[in-house]
């Protein structure tokens, strides 16, 4: 076991080096369940990195395994440029620097607020005004006597990041931390979350299964399935052109439909459209429903079958006369009722998947 | 060392037993591209073990818990051919019967008392509940052979309602209290409250939510009870019930004085009476084996879930309305109450009064015995602590086999009767440390090895509702982790602790046979006090001490309610 872990966090400052966390080839197994497998991720310091994934891919595991409270079975972690853990090498979780904070909070019960964010700071002259500092920072200026339980949910879960960030660490952990708060208070607190995480000019990977969660917060994302990450860019790559069907079917709302692609186009029971990506053969054809326009057509066999009203747009359901569900979204005013038959219009190139022969 | 076979040829992985993800998992594999999972077996990385801190004591512990066992097996094993045979004879087979028969009979009873005076005395709306709780654990204070002492006094030949039906009615022959039915009736009455400190203990953590959960599911009060509740409770159940039918199993004072012919008995007959200890050994062995069994039986029924509270629920528990079986309830509890503790104090007082009004009683020699028990007890308790944290804490949070190891041996020891650690420790003392022999550091020593399971269990349980992802904060905000016990893992299974300690300090003021074979002479404690003048038919003589005794764990007996009084009023604070 190495120790060299006796160094304050501000030695290991984020600018020394340009990652604050790399992990490659990280494994790890439970008993026959390969929980994490061969995982390679780069977080550059005071970035926001998502880790997105259906429950169970393996993203908690990955957290951990970085925090220290996992050993993986194969691969290697860097926090900050240091070697936590890799070959025959493994720092113990109080000496890597990183700041976590949980679904339920994991607020220590038996101490007050202040006491909680107080917790991870060692110079006891620095304590007071840090603390003070922080409670400002996550708006819960005077609470710093209150008892955890006195506290909402949202409340405790600012407590929860005052309390990982009070010791500056390199990096903060965030494990699917608003998912058991209330859709309103999730959204709110998300964004104020990454507005305190950036003025804080804290690294974070923040854990979630919810994408709109990735897509609105992250500089980065990365997709988790099966244990792998499957594919690691921009929210807007992401969305536009998704690595492999299961992330295209996991990212956004999607419609799928088969086809025999050719050449940049592709033959689909809605005639020849035209596709990027250089696949041949039988494809998935991916159509993001605001690609999907619809018009009144009293001779279309196509029909309505029901409509989703979201205040800013709406989504409708159509049927193609082989069965086949669309969704398609569209904005603004409309007349279109269920039953209504409808013309289909694709706009811009659709996606293709190659298609595994079952 | 770590050996990664599957991935090393990157191999694919099957997951041969199908979970709710099979069509996910048994499809991982590491694919063969993926170039920098070969791992060769010098890249290994190193894990971190289990602590020296915990490791070391944790041994300790274990090693001392395995001394007395050891003397038995090489006693048993120096045993002439005659002590072998006696092991095929039918006496064996009828001790065997006869002691499966009483705790089997006394477990039973017990949880039919206590699981439903659990449940009554903290979900429903009892009247007086807070009385009905505290009063009808109150029996845990009366030594089974006190009680057992009453009994006899009471409805024995020469007892009280002999006398008083002899004079009224001419009534010569009651039924036998000697026997199975007194000794059944007597380990039943004094025992129930383990099983009901338990459960209650569990129904207080219980999060609300699994209960409003199935509520909210449409399932009624009965069948939210029957389906969530008694399943969820299941493991304290099993756990108050262990304890209830090893207490049995080791008890002597009861079975002694209501001569019922069980293994702790034969054991004490055959040390004193014949010169061969041996066969005492191979009685005790048989005992021991017999425990062994019962023990593994409830490791291997054990759950292995895991239950701790959410720390965010925050509603406090509904009651259940008893309408008209509010009656019934309440005579449930009263003539429990009546049976287990009233009728004996009363028949204690009437007792000392006699005595009082003989002068036979002498308070001053009362003073020192009180002291002599008091104080070895709290020391006994003391040391059962501290050697049981580093037991709980690997057996909860460094699962492995040598952790589960340490565990077993720390309760296998609970399989100790009494008898059988006080012969082991009068040997090993007289032979090998005489420096020892007859010291209060032996008998301590010889407390703590009976008890140390209740210490364990205790600081097993305040861990197992200690959310781990605390500590895990704690150690990822750069506290070492002696500190992250100190600061967090210590304060929060205190009141489990306290439990702990508590009842320790109890078993051990009412320990008879350990006391009796392993106290220092002239060392008298109240115990010894009670059994010398009870054995010698002195009522009047035991009276006091035995009152004393009674009173003595009452007075802490409140200590023992703290963790359940802790999270109720948790409770309170939140509604
Ligand atoms: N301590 C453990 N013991 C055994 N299996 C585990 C353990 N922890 C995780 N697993 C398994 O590893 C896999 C990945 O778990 P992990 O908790 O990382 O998933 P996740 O992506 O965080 O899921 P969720 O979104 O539901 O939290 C799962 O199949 C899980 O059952
Ligand atoms: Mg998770």
């Amino acid at each position: 076991m190495t120790a060299t872990g006796d160094r304050l966090p501000h030695s290991v400052a984020p600018h020394e080096s340009d990652l604050a966390v790399r992990c490659a080839g990280l494994s790890k197994r439970f008993g026959y369940t390969l929980a994490v497998a061969s995982v390679d991720l780069e977080v550059k310091s005071g970035s926001f990195v998502v880790l997105l994934g259906p429950s169970g891919c393996g993203k908690s595991t990955v957290l951990r395994l970085i925090a220290g409270f996992e050993v993986p079975d194969a691969g290697m972690v860097t926090i900050g440029g240091r070697l936590v853990v890799g070959v025959k090498s493994f720092v113990p979780p109080d000496r890597r620097w990183v700041g976590m904070v949980f679904q339920d909070g994991a607020l220590f019960p038996h101490l007050t607020v202040a006491g909680n964010i107080a917790y991870g700071i060692r110079t006891s002259a620095e304590r007071s005004s840090r603390v003070d500092e922080l409670l400002d920072t996550v708006g819960l200026r005077g609470m710093g006597n209150r008892m955890p339980h006195e506290l909402s949910g949202g409340e405790q879960q600012r407590v929860a990041l005052a309390r990982a960030l009070a010791p500056r660490p390199t990096v903060v952990l965030l494990d699917e931390p608003f998912s058991s708060l209330d859709a309103g208070l999730r959204s709110r607190l998300r964004t104020e979350v990454r507005a305190i995480l950036r003025q804080a000019g804290a690294t974070a990977i923040f854990v979630t299964h919810d994408q709109d969660e990735a897509l609105s917060l992250a500089d980065e994302v990365a997709v988790m399935w099966q244990g792998r990450i499957v594919q690691r860019s921009t929210p807007q790559e992401l969305y536009g052109s998704p690595a492999s069907y299961e992330v295209a079917a996991f990212v956004g709302d999607a419609n799928f439909l088969s086809g025999r692609a050719d050449d940049g186009s592709v033959e689909t029971e809605l005639g020849i459209l035209a596709a990027t990506g250089a696949v041949t053969g039988t494809v998935h054809v991916l159509v993001r429903p605001e690609a999907v326009r619809v018009a009144l057509d009293e001779t279309s066999e196509i029909a309505v079958t029901d409509i989703e009203f979201f205040g800013h747009d709406r989504m409708y359901g159509v049927a193609l006369p082989s069965g086949t569900r669309l969704k398609s979204r569209v904005a603004g005013e409309s007349s279109i009722r269920p039953g209504d038959r409808v013309r289909l219009e694709i706009t811009g190139p659709v996606i293709t998947f190659p298609r595994a022969s079952q | 060392m770590l050996t990664l076979p599957a991935f090393t040829e990157g191999a694919t992985i099957t997951d041969p037993a199908p979970s709710r993800q099979q069509s996910l998992a048994s499809r991982r594999s590491f694919a063969p591209d993926h170039g920098s999972l070969t791992v060769t077996p010098d890249l290994r990385i190193s894990r971190p073990r289990i602590p020296l801190a915990l490791a070391v004591p944790g041994t300790l512990v274990a090693l001392a818990m395995l001394l007395p066992l050891t003397y038995l097996l090489l006693r048993a094993a120096g045993a002439g051919q005659e002590a072998l045979s006696f092991l095929t004879s039918p006496r064996i087979a009828q001790l065997l019967w006869q002691t499966i028969l009483l705790a089997g009979a006394v477990t039973l009873l017990a949880a039919l008392l206590g699981v439903p005076l659990a449940w009554l005395t903290t979900r429903t709306d009892l009247p007086f509940r807070r009385f009905w709780s505290v009063l009808l654990v109150l029996p845990l204070a009366i030594p089974t052979y006190v009680g057992a002492f009453t009994l006899v006094a009471a409805l024995g030949p020469r007892g009280l309602l002999q006398q008083a039906l002899e004079g009224g009615f001419g009534i010569q022959r009651l039924p036998d209290i000697y026997g199975f039915g007194g000794a059944t009736l007597a380990l039943t009455l004094f025992t129930y409250p383990y099983i009901l400190l338990t459960v209650r203990g569990a129904v207080l953590r219980l999060d609300p939510g699994f209960d409003q959960a199935s509520r909210s599911l449409g399932a009624g009060p009965w069948i939210t009870f029957l389906r969530v509740t008694i399943p969820l409770l299941r493991p304290s159940i099993a756990a108050g019930s262990l304890l209830v039918a090893l207490y049995t199993l080791s008890d002597f004072g009861a079975v002694s004085l209501l001569q019922y012919d069980s293994f702790t008995r034969a054991i004490y007959l055959q040390y004193q009476g014949s010169l061969d200890r041996s066969i005492a050994a191979v009685l005790a062995l048989v005992l021991v084996s017999l425990t062994g069994v019962i023990l593994f039986a409830e490791a291997a029924t054990r759950g292995r879930a895991k239950y701790y509270r959410s720390a965010r629920s925050i509603e406090s528990l509904p009651l259940y309305r008893l309408g008209r079986w509010v009656v019934p309830a309440v005579a449930f509890c009263a003539m429990t109450g009546l049976a287990a503790l009233i009728l004996p104090v009363a028949v204690l007082l009437y007792w000392f009064g006699r005595g009082l009004a003989s002068s036979t009683v002498n308070f001053d020699s009362l003073w020192l015995p009180m002291i002599s028990s008091a104080s070895v007890s709290m020391l006994a308790a003391a040391t059962a602590l501290l050697a049981a944290i580093p037991v709980a804490i690997l057996a909860v949070r460094h699962q492995g086999r040598f952790s589960a190891t340490i565990e077993r041996v720390a309760y296998a020891s609970f399989a100790l009767p009494g008898i059988v650690v006080a012969l082991s420790l009068v040997f090993f003392g007289a032979n090998f440390v005489p420096m020892l022999y007859q010291t209060l550091a032996l008998l301590v020593f010889a407390y703590v090895v009976r008890f140390l399971p209740e210490a364990v269990g205790a600081v097993r349980s305040g861990l197992l509702q200690l959310n781990p992802r605390l500590e895990e904060v704690a150690s990822g905000l750069g506290r070492r982790r002696h500190q992250v016990f100190l600061t967090i893992t210590a304060p929060l299974i205190a009141p489990a602790a306290l439990a702990g300690v508590t009842l320790v300090f109890m078993s051990a003021m009412k320990e008879l046979p350990v006391t009796l074979l392993l106290s220092p002479i002239g060392f008298r404690t109240l115990a010894t006090t009670t059994w010398n003048a009870t054995a010698g038919g002195l009522y009047a003589l035991a009276a006091p001490s035995a009152l004393l005794l009674v009173i003595l764990s009452a007075v802490f007996l409140p200590g023992l309610l703290t963790a359940d009084r802790q999270a109720e009023s948790e409770h309170v604070l939140d509604s």
